[in-house]
Formats: structure tokens, C-alpha cells, sequence
């Protein structure tokens, strides 16, 4: 198995900083702004739409779209930091509705790097562990 | 073809037989064993039909095995033992027991339904894991099982 994974389990620092959930949000809100600002005009293109809609109506969140340069390859690269960063919000938001929002955005944001690394005629599944930090 | 037409020709009893409910404990460590259940069964049913479709299925087999394993970490760190992995499919539940048996034609819808399960058997299970680190192995595994179901949707081109 990899070994990002076992490393997720038990080895957090003993005392962790009171977590401020609007800020969490906002940085959701940054990364699937910069996803989407990326996509070229493809249909995939709705799907982050969606989610940046999402994560506009979530209390707290706030943020301004960025620019980008549109294509395939900065849409998917910045869909796999969007993904990293909505895994790695869910050890941070506990309660259930934060976590029901976060498992949508995840399984959405998944779907959308296999599907562009598809249009790039890349494998769209390289990991059993998508969205870890430092891997593919 | 669309998923509705994939059904009705293929799959349509698979339909009556949603997958027994895997999360039937509420706390941590029943959701866990839930979950690794789920994963082993699923590995048993994508042995048996791997050689349908390799390339998809073997890839798919070896994940189930890795997150299997993943969360048998998970149930040590909360002081459970890994349990007896089930041996054959009637070991299995519904889902997996359904594409286990699958006749050749239909694997690949019963491998979207079965995936189908699993992303939802997951995002049921996320606001139900409070150590961080388990939650969020949980949330890699959920964003594994729902790029499996956009490759098998694509391949059994259900829209």
C-alpha cells in the first residue's frame, strides 16, 4: 500500500491550533476559483463551475476570481491542488455538514482530474490515494 | 447507449438489489470495519472478473487491496483487529456478490453500480470518522472510488 497512507494515521502533532473554519472555506473558494478560471471552453468546464457555486454559498467563504491561463494542463494541475486541499480540509471542519459539502467537492473534483488527464489521452487513475499531498 | 438504456438492457435486476446497507455501526470503529468489509469484498469481486476487462479491473482490484489495507491501519490506530476477510462471494454483500456473479455483458454496468455504492457508502461515512488523520485517508479513498466510477461510466459509455 502506499506509504502516504499509513503516514495519515496517527502521527499528528499533539497540540493543533484552534482551526478558523472561514478561513478554511476561503481557501477552498481560492483553489476551485483557480481551477475554474484555468479550464479552456470544454464541458468539463460546468462541473467546476458548480462547485465554485457551492462553495460561494457556503457561510463564511469569500474570494475573488483569479485569471489564468486556460488550458487542459493548468485546468488539471490546478484541480489536483483543489483536491489536495478539500482532503486536507476535512481533517480540519469535523462536523457534518462541512464534511457533506467537502465529500461532494471531493468526489467532483476527483471525477474532474481523471476526466482531463482522459482529454489529455493521459491514464486517468494513477493512485489509490488521490489528493494526498506530494503525489500524483 | 445512456445509463438508463444500460440498465434496462443489462442490469435491470441488479436494480431491486441496492447493496446491503455497510455501515450499519455508528461509531468509529463499526465504520471502519464497515468500510474494510466493503473494500475486501470488492477486491474478491474484481479477482473474479478481472480477466473481462484487465486493464480496468486489475487496476481496480489492486486499489480495493491498498485501501483495504489503509483502513486495517486505521482499525489498529483505534485498537481493533483486522477480522477474517470474507473467501468467497457468498461471503460478499449484495454488490459486490452481484458483480462477482456477473454474467460477462454486464460487468461493466455492475461495476458502475458497485462504485456507485462505494462513493456513496463513503461520503455517508466522512462525517462519521472524528480522528482527522482517519477522516481524511477516508476522503483520499472516497476521490479513488469516484475516479474508478468516471472510468467505468466512460467505458460502458453511460451518460
Amino acid at each position: 500500500m502506499g506509504a502516504g497512507a499509513l503516514l495519515l494515521v496517527g502521527c499528528g502533532p499533539p497540540d493543533e491550533p484552534e482551526v478558523d473554519a472561514a478561513n478554511v472555506w476561503g481557501e477552498q473558494l481560492r483553489v476551485s476559483q483557480a481551477a475554474l478560471a484555468a479550464y479552456p471552453s470544454i464541458s468539463l468546464r460546468s462541473a467546476a463551475a458548480k462547485r465554485v457555486r457551492q462553495l460561494e454559498s457556503q457561510a463564511g467563504a469569500t474570494g475573488t476570481a483569479p485569471t489564468a491561463t486556460r488550458s487542459l494542463q493548468t485546468a488539471l494541475e490546478a484541480e489536483r491542488v483543489a483536491l489536495q486541499a478539500h482532503v486536507a480540509a476535512v481533517g480540519e471542519l469535523e462536523d457534518r455538514a462541512s464534511r457533506e459539502l467537502l465529500a461532494t467537492l471531493i468526489a467532483g473534483t476527483a471525477e474532474a482530474v481523471s476526466a482531463l488527464r482522459a482529454e489529455m489521452d493521459e491514464p486517468p487513475i494513477v493512485d489509490a490515494f488521490p489528493g494526498q499531498r506530494n503525489r500524483p | 447507449m445512456n445509463r438508463r438504456q444500460l440498465l434496462v438492457g443489462g442490469a435491470a435486476a441488479a436494480l431491486t438489489l441496492r447493496a446491503a446497507p455497510a455501515l450499519a455501526d455508528s461509531d468509529e470503529g463499526g465504520l471502519l470495519l464497515g468500510l474494510w468489509r466493503r473494500e475486501k469484498g470488492l477486491a474478491i469481486a474484481y479477482g473474479q472478473q478481472v480477466h473481462a476487462q484487465p486493464e480496468l479491473l486489475g487496476p481496480a482490484r489492486r486499489h480495493a487491496n491498498e485501501h483495504a489495507a489503509a483502513i486495517a491501519t486505521a482499525l489498529a490506530a483505534v485498537g481493533l483487529g483486522t477480522p477474517k476477510p470474507p473467501w468467497t462471494p457468498n461471503d460478499l454483500d449484495v454488490a459486490a456478490q452481484r458483480l462477482a456473479t456477473s454474467r460477462p455483458a454486464d460487468v461493466l454496468a455492475n461495476a458502475v453500480l458497485v462504485e456507485e455504492d462505494m462513493v456513496d457508502v463513503y461520503k455517508t461515512a466522512l462525517p462519521g470518522l472524528p480522528d482527522s488523520k482517519i477522516a481524511m485517508t477516508a476522503a483520499t479513498i472516497l476521490a479513488s472510488h469516484a475516479q474508478h466510477l468516471f472510468i467505468f461510466r466512460d467505458a460502458a459509455q453511460v451518460t
